[in-house]
């Protein structure tokens, strides 16, 4: 610094253009600097450069007295590091490190402006204060305006009478942003980017809508403590709702969130949620209390917690023990009802207590769980309610590619145990309680090559039961063992193929799979956890009919496949695949399962047909716009396919999809499905700015978002959630409409608005958040992205 | 009509470093798979990760479960399994080989309270199948990648 102030008073008179290399002295005595390429223009300023680094000054005049004062008049200017100022007139004065500048005064520092009328300033500690400024942050693009702002230095300040928004501001003088805080005090933290207001007063359209003592708002994307975008809702249950959540970030791998809401019909629910995330475990935990529900007269609660993680045991021989838990309980049977969607749980009336450790070593597992089920019940549709799991326990040794007793290598085997004791209620069961034992030992041998591979697999199922009560036949334990053989086998075939001016690898590749299974009477049986597969791919070659282990189904059958598939040469890449498979049977099928209460269950009957039903699956990606999926499991005999799905979704950009489905089990349930985002605008010829994901596309935009889940059976809409989203630039407003059956009679309808001030409020956070799960590749209209560079508001 | 049988698939590389964790079941499968052609050698630790040619970067690896169909008294009969992987290939230097690329699969199951537990295993036993896809899916595109 003593050396630019001598310079610039050899240079005093004229328009002024000085610099100072400073510590030119020890520069001399180091070695020659050599050029260096750096990929992109420092975003950070480093301290050292504005200590050390030269100042530059600009000015019509410039005039001063050596190491006293420097004043530099008309279009005064000056820059160190990433500092610069302009004004009309700038004053410093050295002994104490004083700057004055009068006279349109605009500062800018590492992107932050600042403009006003007078400005002083200690330019070293950044100590001062400005008055009646307007200022701009560059993270986020807040701006407004003060009485004064005191600077504490240069990453904290203080605006006295101000006020913020993050609407960006034009350059004409009637400009009012669509949203705007005014408090009497803000303190900008612009290392944490945060900003603190007291007394603060938020106006929407002029309209003020929110009004703190004091509340905190984030200056940047960054997780930040502070409020989330509030919710109005109407409902004929809840009458009118409004909810205001509170997120606190309280250390990077841990934050909660707090949501109370006012139900104008039931009273006042609280809401919470905690999470953590630490090198070992990580999980949640939500809580919800409404007291006093007017609705049901009662205290209503729920609670859920998820925790995955590991437990060391301190013990070397030991080592770590996995832990699982899933516990989920809520106040009564009418909770799903009442509060729809809130439990986080996707089967509503049936919720877990889930517990497990597990431990393994080298090739041997073994797990110890509970499990309990809470099943919410309903007098118009009872719920037959599964088997708790009180306790499981299991064990296995699984080798892969190994030995085997002397016959060579090259052998899977694996020998589990499992042994569960399953309770229910008896009354709705109507089969006994009981404990199971039960043993698997696998051996296979594959043999596998490029272009093919066959895999001979034996397997011996042994299980015993000990049963509370007696069975029908009068017995209170049984004992069963089956064994079973398969073989798997296919080819892979490949050819050059060129389709509609494409060229391809053509593969194909035919399977076969014999399985023989003896029968064995397990009718007497209970059942505890078996169900039948459905019929697919995946479960067309396997080797039981059922999932679970009270039935293994008697088998003597053939499963041929074929699969095709179009592979681009060049990556690799799947564009269609077609696919075929049915069922040999030589000997009919006689395990069944038992009937369910008084219903019929899927795979009670026999199966005595020779032929399978015909799967067919068909999907194709020619462009990575559009993808098609489908899959038909068609009856010959009749002629109709018992069981068909076909989808196909559309995706030529952000914040456009539309994705749509048949379904259909015949008899059963045939449903559309149709969800979509797409912005409305495209209507009249408006496609709006590309500016990425995250970033929406450009300001004045309506969005269109939606479900649609409709019964063609019962000529019914399901389920729908339709949305429209607008956005404003600096803020989003949304209406969202849900309606979702609660009874074969009734549903339960609510509209909810909310109102996300871009940047005031964190992004992310939204009722449509359904929809983030049920429509396909929805997007948020803002979403973490990064900061914009510094560069972009040089001055 | 001009099909022949599949020959072993050649790599532009012989060791990878995969950022799948050991245990992941994926991990495990797709490092079977490319051990198994006996011209690639799996990396894992990341303490080796200098030995290696390319490095297989997963972006994400995520598992879905939502509902597809309700009944109308609102319950669930049918969920959607979805199974999403995002992955990038590139060399140790930097020069991406593989674009960060996505592998969606999806796989539809019937639900029933009652049969819960058996749906429990059924699950799985979908989500291994996508996994063997998913696992194929990769298998296909590295052999596509020609040169370093």
């Amino acid at each position: 610094r003593l050396a630019m102030l001598a310079t610039l008073g050899l240079a005093a008179a004229g328009p002024g253009h000085a610099q100072a290399p400073a510590g030119a002295e020890s520069a001399a005595a180091a070695p020659p600097l050599a050029l260096k390429s750096t990929p992109m223009l420092a975003e950070g300023v480093s301290k050292a450069p504005e200590d050390e680094g030269p100042t530059f000054v600009f000015g019509d005049r410039i005039s001063g007295r050596p190491d006293l004062e420097t004043v530099i008049e008309g279009n005064a200017e000056l820059r160190r590091g990433a500092t610069s100022m302009r004004a009309d007139r700038i004053e410093y004065y050295q002994p104490d490190d004083q700057l004055k500048s009068t006279g349109h005064v605009r500062i800018n520092n590492a992107g932050n402006r600042f403009e006003g009328p007078e400005l002083q300033l200690k330019l070293d500690r950044f100590e001062g204060f400005f008055t009646t400024p307007r200022y701009s942050f560059l993270q986020n693009g807040g701006n407004g305006q003060a009485e004064r702002v005191d600077f504490i230095d240069d990453k904290h300040l203080t605006a006295h009478r101000a006020t913020y928004t993050t609407c960006e501001r034009n350059n004409e003088e009637s400009w009012k942003p669509a949203w705007e805080l005014t408090a009497t005090r803000v303190d900008f933290d612009l290392d944490q980017e945060v900003g603190v207001a007291t007394g603060a007063v938020v106006r929407f359209k002029d309209v003020p809508i929110l009004a703190f003592p004091k509340v905190s708002f984030p200056l940047s994307d960054k997780r930040k403590s502070g409020l989330l975008p509030p919710t109005l809702g109407l409902s004929s249950l809840n009458g009118f709702e409004i909810r205001q959540p509170y997120y606190f970030d309280i250390a990077p791998n841990r934050d909660a969130t707090f949501s109370p809401a006012v139900m104008s019909k039931r009273g006042v629910d609280l809401a919470g949620e905690f999470r953590y995330l630490e090198p070992t475990y990580r999980g949640q935990v939500s809580a919800n209390v409404l007291p006093g529900d007017k609705l049901r007269g009662r205290d209503r609660w729920s609670y859920s917690l998820q925790h995955v993680g590991a437990i060391d045991t301190g013990v070397s021989a030991i080592g770590g023990v996995g832990l699982n838990l899933n516990l989920n309980k809520v106040s009564d049977n009418d909770y799903w009802r009442d509060f729809p969607l809130t439990t986080g749980q996707v089967t509503q009336r049936l919720l877990t207590q889930d517990a497990s450790l597990s431990w393994g070593k080298g090739y041997f597992s073994s797990s110890v769980r509970a499990l309990k089920w809470q099943t919410l019940q309903d007098v118009s549709s009872p719920i037959i309610p599964p088997y708790d799991r009180l306790p499981q326990l299991t064990a296995a040794y699984t080798r892969v590619d190994a030995p085997l007793l002397g016959l060579g290598s090259g052998f899977d085997w694996s020998a589990e145990a499992d042994f569960t004791r399953f309770s229910a209620d008896q009354n709705l069961t109507k089969q006994p309680n009981g404990s199971r034992a039960f043993s698997r030992l696998q051996v296979s041998r594959p043999w596998l090559a490029p272009w093919g591979y066959i895999t001979p697999k034996v397997q011996l199922h042994a299980s015993s039961y000990q049963f509370d009560s007696p069975l029908a036949n009068g017995a209170t334990s049984a004992s069963r063992v089956v064994p079973t053989f398969s073989l798997d086998g296919g080819l892979q075939f490949e050819r050059d193929a060129s389709y509609f001016g494409r060229s391809f690898t053509q593969t194909l590749e035919p399977r076969a799979f014999y399985v023989r299974t003896p029968y064995r009477d397990q009718s007497y049986l209970p059942n505890y956890d078996s169900g039948v597969n459905s019929f697919n791919f995946a479960t067309v070659f396997t080797e039981n009919a059922f999932v679970g282990n009270d039935r293994i189904s008697d088998a003597n059958l053939l499963t041929l496949g074929v699969t095709s598939r179009l592979l681009d040469p060049a990556t690799g890449a799947e564009a269609v695949r077609l696919g075929i498979a049915q069922r040999l049977r030589f000997d009919d099928q006689r395990v069944s399962l038992p009937a369910l209460g008084t219903t019929p269950v899927p795979g009670a009957l026999p199966v005595t047909d020779r032929v399978s039903d015909l799967l067919v699956g068909a999907s194709v990606n020619w462009v990575p716009q559009w993808t098609f999926d489908s899959t038909v499991q068609y009856n010959p005999k009749i002629r109709q396919s018992e069981l068909a799905s076909i989808g196909v979704r559309y995706n030529p950009g952000n914040y456009r999809t539309v994705s749509a489905a048949f379904r259909r089990q015949r008899n059963i349930s045939e449903q559309i499905d149709v969800g979509w985002q797409w912005p409305i605008n495209d209507l009249w010829g408006d496609k709006g700015q590309d500016l990425g994901a995250g970033r929406g596309q450009g300001g004045g935009r309506y969005y269109s978002v939606g479900r649609l889940n409709y019964s063609t059976l019962e000529k019914k809409l399901v389920d729908a959630v339709v949305g429209i989203e607008y956005d404003g630039c600096c803020w989003i407003g949304r209406v969202v409409l849900q309606r979702s059956q609660n009874s074969t009679a009734t549903a339960s309808t609510r509209i909810l608005f909310q109102l996300e001030m871009v940047g005031f409020s964190r992004i992310g956070s939204s009722p449509l958040e359904t929809l983030k799960s049920n429509v396909p590749r929805y997007q948020y209209l803002r979403d973490k992205i990064s900061p914009p560079s510094r560069f972009t508001t040089y001055d | 009509c001009g099909f022949a049988l599949r020959k072993a698939p050649n790599f532009a590389f012989t060791t990878l470093y995969s950022g799948l964790a050991e245990s992941s079941p994926l991990g495990v499968e797709l490092r079977r798979s490319l051990e198994s052609t006996g011209k690639v050698k799996v990396i894992s630790d990341a303490r080796r990760i200098n030995d290696a040619q390319v490095v297989l970067d997963v972006l994400q690896d995520q598992r879905e479960k939502v509902v597809l169909s309700l009944n109308s008294s609102g319950q669930v009969r049918e969920f959607q399994l979805r199974l999403r992987f995002v992955f990038r290939l590139r060399t140790l230097a930097g020069k991406e080989l593989i674009p960060a690329t996505e592998i969606a699969l999806q796989r539809d199951i019937s639900f029933n309270e009652s049969a819960v537990l058996a749906k429990e295993a059924e699950e799985s036993l979908l989500y291994r199948d996508m996994q063997s896809d998913v696992v194929q899916q990769i298998m296909r595109r590295l052999a596509a990648v020609k040169e370093l």
